[in-house]
């Protein structure tokens, strides 16, 4: 097959690390017994590259203890184990227009079956949220739980943590971070940063498989799971253990996945974040500095603060057909769109159709944008007549 | 004599190996012997029964559970002496 010029890496990136498929394939060939639910030597080594992984996560993102860090199936998985364990009748919460669906519907959901109170924290470009907004909001009253969106998986924008984090000392809210775009690119430090819940997935920014997602636990009292069942550990009681990780993760563990993703996190850790960050601030700034020369293009994204995402819309062609010409005729592979964030696009002004979304990775590099940069302008010069 | 230390599960098992290996105890990760009632089916063995108080201040500092077992030659069998 001809080079395919991947930019959905917000989707999820492409390619992976060679030792990432390497250790799925030997993990499979060699290991792959059952961890914790037996005391061969199979089981133990399986249980151990679980272990190995935990600590790892609990490495990358600066934690002591890496029990914390539980695993799931991907970031929608962590957040609904949240929002359902979480939340009760009548809870007040807090989010942004910046949502994905996975957090947008099960809160609609929970409006409906728990009467869930949910207000919104004014939108603004240059933020990603309206801080003054939400400084109001939170002095109106105190929300049990504020939901944010780390980086908008459609402007790529990454809001500043911090300062929610200064207004979290302040006014006392726990708070669901929701790192599916961030994870990999961000380098959190969850030893001072007081994050109570940070869902993650595998397949982005962390280079793992898909499949595979974690969710970071400050308290484990406050939360119930959302699956109950066998652990390996406890099993003369008929009830779920209170320890972690076992209170959240009941079944066979996605092993194939975990591995894979310790793959993932020791490329990051190698490579470090701050150069992957830098390296996608110089993509990103190289794109969006070519395209404003097109006047036909609008551009959704800034530089600033940038995860790696440049949304844009040409003149009257619809997304769906730039993409599609930019994957047929140029080998191109874009996502057109909502992006699964739908109230986003109605603040941009860009619903139902969407935008045309470029995603970099760390494996992205300035000639293939180039490339890509040549083709949007062949495709508005023959969109003309 | 010897003395085994139990978990309530493998990840803390793992976690109580690489924290005992890395203060230099002799351990050994073994099945756990029929005749103690464990949750997880694997246990430490502490090889050296004088390591034992440092083993008990190093999982306590770390804040981890754990049971300590002592095998009792005239019982044939392993007593619970804390945790
Ligand atoms: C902001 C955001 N949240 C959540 C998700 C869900 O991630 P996953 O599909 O891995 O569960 C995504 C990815 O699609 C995302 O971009």
């Amino acid at each position: 097959m001809n080079k395919i010029f991947y930019f959905d890496n917000a989707a999820t990136s492409f390619p992976k690390p060679q030792e990432v498929a390497a250790s799925i394939y030997e993990y499979i060939q060699k290991f792959a017994a059952n961890p914790g639910r037996s005391s061969h030597k199979l089981s133990i080594e399986s249980a151990k590259k679980v272990f190995e992984t935990r600590e790892n996560l609990a490495k990358i993102f600066n934690f002591e203890n890496s029990e914390h860090f539980i695993f799931t199936a991907n970031a929608t998985e962590s957040l609904n184990i949240v929002l359902n364990g979480y939340l009760n009748e009548n809870d007040y919460i807090l989010t942004t227009f910046l949502e994905h669906n996975s957090v947008l519907r099960p809160l609609n959901f929970l409006k409906k079956t728990k009467k869930i109170n949910i207000n919104f924290i004014e939108f603004c470009p240059q933020n990603g949220i309206d801080f003054d907004d939400f400084y109001e909001k939170l002095k109106d009253k105190t929300p049990k739980l504020v939901i944010i969106n780390h980086a908008s998986n459609v402007t790529g924008k990454i809001v500043n943590l911090n300062k929610i984090l200064d207004l979290k000392k302040e006014f006392k809210f726990k708070l669901l971070i929701d790192g599916a775009q961030t994870g990999g690119i961000y380098n959190y430090n969850l030893k001072e940063q007081d994050i109570d819940f940070l869902a993650l997935t595998g397949h982005k920014g962390l280079y793992g498989p898909q499949g595979i997602g974690v969710l970071f636990i400050r308290n484990p009292e406050i939360l119930n799971p959302l699956k109950f069942g066998g652990t390996g550990s406890l099993s003369e009681k008929d009830i779920q253990p209170e320890f972690l990780p076992d209170k959240f993760e009941s079944g066979t563990l996605n092993v194939v996945g975990i591995v894979g993703l310790n793959e993932g996190l020791n490329f990051i850790d190698k490579i470090r974040i701050s150069k992957i960050a830098e390296k996608k601030e110089k993509l990103t700034g190289f794109f969006i500095e070519n395209l404003k020369d097109i006047n036909e293009i609008k551009i959704y994204s800034d530089t600033k603060n940038n995860s790696g995402v440049v949304s844009i819309n040409i003149e009257k062609i619809s997304p769906s057909k730039i993409s599609q010409i930019l994957d047929k005729n140029f080998n191109i592979a874009t996502r057109p769109g909502l992006h699964c964030a739908p109230v986003i696009h109605k603040k941009l002004g860009t619903f139902p159709y969407g935008t045309v979304r470029f995603s970099f990775s760390f494996f992205n590099e300035i000639d293939e944008l180039e490339y890509a940069i040549n083709a949007l302008n062949y495709i508005t010069k023959n969109n003309k007549n | 004599m010897k003395a085994i230390i139990i978990m309530d599960s493998i990840h803390y098992i793992l976690k109580a190996e690489k924290l005992l290996k890395k203060y230099g105890i002799k351990i050994d990760l073994i099945p756990v012997p029929k005749e103690v009632d464990s949750n997880c089916g694997n246990a430490i063995e502490i090889k050296n029964e004088e390591d034992l108080f440092k083993v008990n201040e190093i999982l306590k500092n770390h804040k981890i559970n754990f049971k300590v077992f002592k095998y009792n030659e005239e019982l044939n069998f392993f007593v619970e002496i804390g945790g």
